[in-house]
């Protein structure tokens, strides 16, 4: 079993992480840039030591001084969170050449799933349906790119006069310093609902799938909104999708915790979308609903264990999850959130704290979780009415607009930004 | 854009005092910042007596070892930081007296980590 942790990523997912790290006896060291010192996970973790400046670039994104931290600071094993390297084939590589456990998949599965045009492609020869390409002369089409993520990349075409323009501004969103980069052409669909299948696999083969998510409510292609288990899709649909993305995992050999996306048009079609080989910002709500800890599944997997789960996990309890944002930087001089039962607030930010405008603006994930959904959207108003923040601008009011609203009441309502 | 009008580009933009460049024409847009904090790091802070880590590793002494009161001209390596088995030496920004050592041979040092404290000649 792993000693100790070198955790390579900040904010609420280094306080996750250590988290459970506490719980199973394992020791902590933060990798922190320079402006991130006042962060909670700092203060947590057994160690911290810097490895850089704050533009992710310099730190988060420097391989060679977190691998230098983990073996300066005595670690077997690192936990790239999400974001940043996460799916770094070549991270997980040269970590593993340092003799260095990398909390996650292989490297050689890495290089496989990163690459978004081979992973529908590998899935198209098994069957399973992937939204169908598209020419430049057909427009309304979407731009994709081959390794965007976080909504980087994807254009919609509407007119065929402005596909140049539209891949252009395609690639300059792109940034992700990937070289070989390629763009592929894809259909648009009427897209009703995004749908998570999380997995968790080990290294002998058996897989283990849990409660699906719904996570219809987006913006700018970043998930806003996720729960489960999906209520406003027949199971049969559900089902397919789950054996779908079994053939998927074994086709692929992964070996670690991940998660297959998938969407569902209004005519009830379903299209395989991407895999993510990292833990998911929304893993929270699986963990709730079935009281999984995934961070713990990630931790035994990559330390050669056998994954105990049974094949199919079974929801006990409905849970959803808000993400709250900053829409500006400011000093948080006052900062309460919800407590009480069933509710869990994953953060890093304390009163006091200024947010930092290098990273992602996520100040607190609000997860509540019940029996019952409706009782559960009730839970959600109560504690999003209870946040209290002053100090800069939040995407509160949004939210509780959101889950206010009868259709997303009923379970039939999905957002995903401008044009989709 | 030619490549070499692009670099004659960046090379003026990189030595003037601005901060930001950009340009477009029908069909080429370039979009160039400086790093604030990274150029301000850069430069010599002589306001601040101290000398840096500028990376994570491990700290190795120059041979000979750098004496408290010692005088070293610009230039002079100080120290060495090891990191992923590649030594990267510290030198020194300007002229300087050494006042202050703060790390023994294979000690850790962080990014930022105070490595000496000088006084500037």
């Amino acid at each position: 079993m792993i000693q100790k942790v070198l955790i390579a990523n900040r904010g609420e997912i280094a306080v996750r992480i250590i988290q459970t790290c506490r719980i199973l006896g394992i020791r902590t060291v933060v990798a922190y840039s320079k402006c991130d010192k006042d962060t909670m996970a700092v203060f947590l973790a057994d160690e911290a030591i810097c490895i850089g400046d704050s533009s992710p670039s310099d730190s988060y994104l420097n391989i060679p001084a977190i691998l230098e931290a983990a073996k300066n600071t005595g670690c077997d094993s690192l936990h790239p969170g999400y974001g940043f390297l996460s799916e770094n084939d070549e991270f997980a590589k040269r970590a593993h050449e340092s003799g260095i456990i990398f909390i996650g998949p292989s490297s050689n599965i890495l290089e496989k799933t990163a690459n978004k045009f081979r992973m529908k492609e590998t899935a198209r020869k098994l069957g399973i349906p992937v939204i169908p390409s598209a020419d430049e002369d057909k427009c309304p089409l979407m731009i994709k790119s081959s390794y965007g993520g976080g909504g980087k990349g994807i254009k919609i075409v509407k007119n065929r006069g402005d596909f140049d323009y539209c891949l252009k501004s395609a690639k300059l969103s792109l940034n992700t310093g990937f070289s070989g980069d390629n763009f592929f052409l894809e259909q648009i669909i009427d897209l009703y609902k995004h749908i998570d299948i999380q997995f968790v696999a080990d290294k002998f083969g058996k897989i283990s799938i849990l409660p699906a998510r719904d996570c219809s409510v987006q913006s700018h292609y970043q998930k806003v909104i996720e729960e489960t288990p999906v209520s406003n899709i027949p199971k049969e649909l559900l089902e397919k999708m789950e054996q779908d993305a079994v053939k998927l995992i074994k086709e692929v050999g992964f070996d670690n915790v991940g998660t297959i996306e998938f969407l569902v048009d209004k005519q009830m079609n379903y299209y395989f979308l991407e895999i993510n080989s990292r833990l998911q910002v929304e893993h929270t709500v699986t963990e709730e609903a079935t009281g999984i800890d995934l961070v713990e599944q990630q931790i035994r997997i990559a330390s050669g264990q056998k994954n105990r789960l049974p094949m199919k996990v079974s929801a006990k309890k409905c849970a959803i999850e808000c993400r709250l944002s900053a829409k500006d930087n400011g000093e948080l001089n006052i900062f309460s959130l919800p407590t009480g039962k069933d509710v869990r607030i994953d953060t890093y930010i304390y009163q006091g704290y200024r947010i930092k405008p290098y990273y992602d603006p996520l100040i607190a994930k609000i997860i509540v979780s019940d029996k019952e959904r409706r009782r559960a959207i009730s839970k959600m108003k109560l504690a999003l009415d209870e946040i209290i923040i002053l100090g800069a601008h939040t995407n509160v009011d949004e939210l509780y607009e959101t889950i206010s609203r009868e259709d997303y009441i009923v379970g039939s309502y999905s957002y995903f930004g401008e044009n989709e | 854009m030619p490549i070499d009008k692009l670099k004659k580009i960046l090379a003026d933009f990189d030595s003037s005092e601005a901060t930001e460049f950009e340009y477009e024409d029908a069909d080429f847009r370039v979009s160039i910042k400086k790093n604030g904090p990274k150029t301000d790091q850069e430069k010599t802070d002589y306001s601040d007596k101290h000398i840096l880590s500028p990376l994570v590793g491990t700290y190795y002494d120059v041979s000979p070892t750098i004496q408290i009161n010692e005088r070293v001209k610009e230039g002079q390596s100080l120290c060495i930081i090891e990191s992923m088995k590649i030594m990267n030496k510290i030198c020194a920004p300007a002229d300087l007296i050494i006042r202050k050592t703060y790390f023994e041979n294979g000690e850790s040092v962080e990014f930022g980590s105070k490595l000496f404290e000088v006084d500037y000649i």
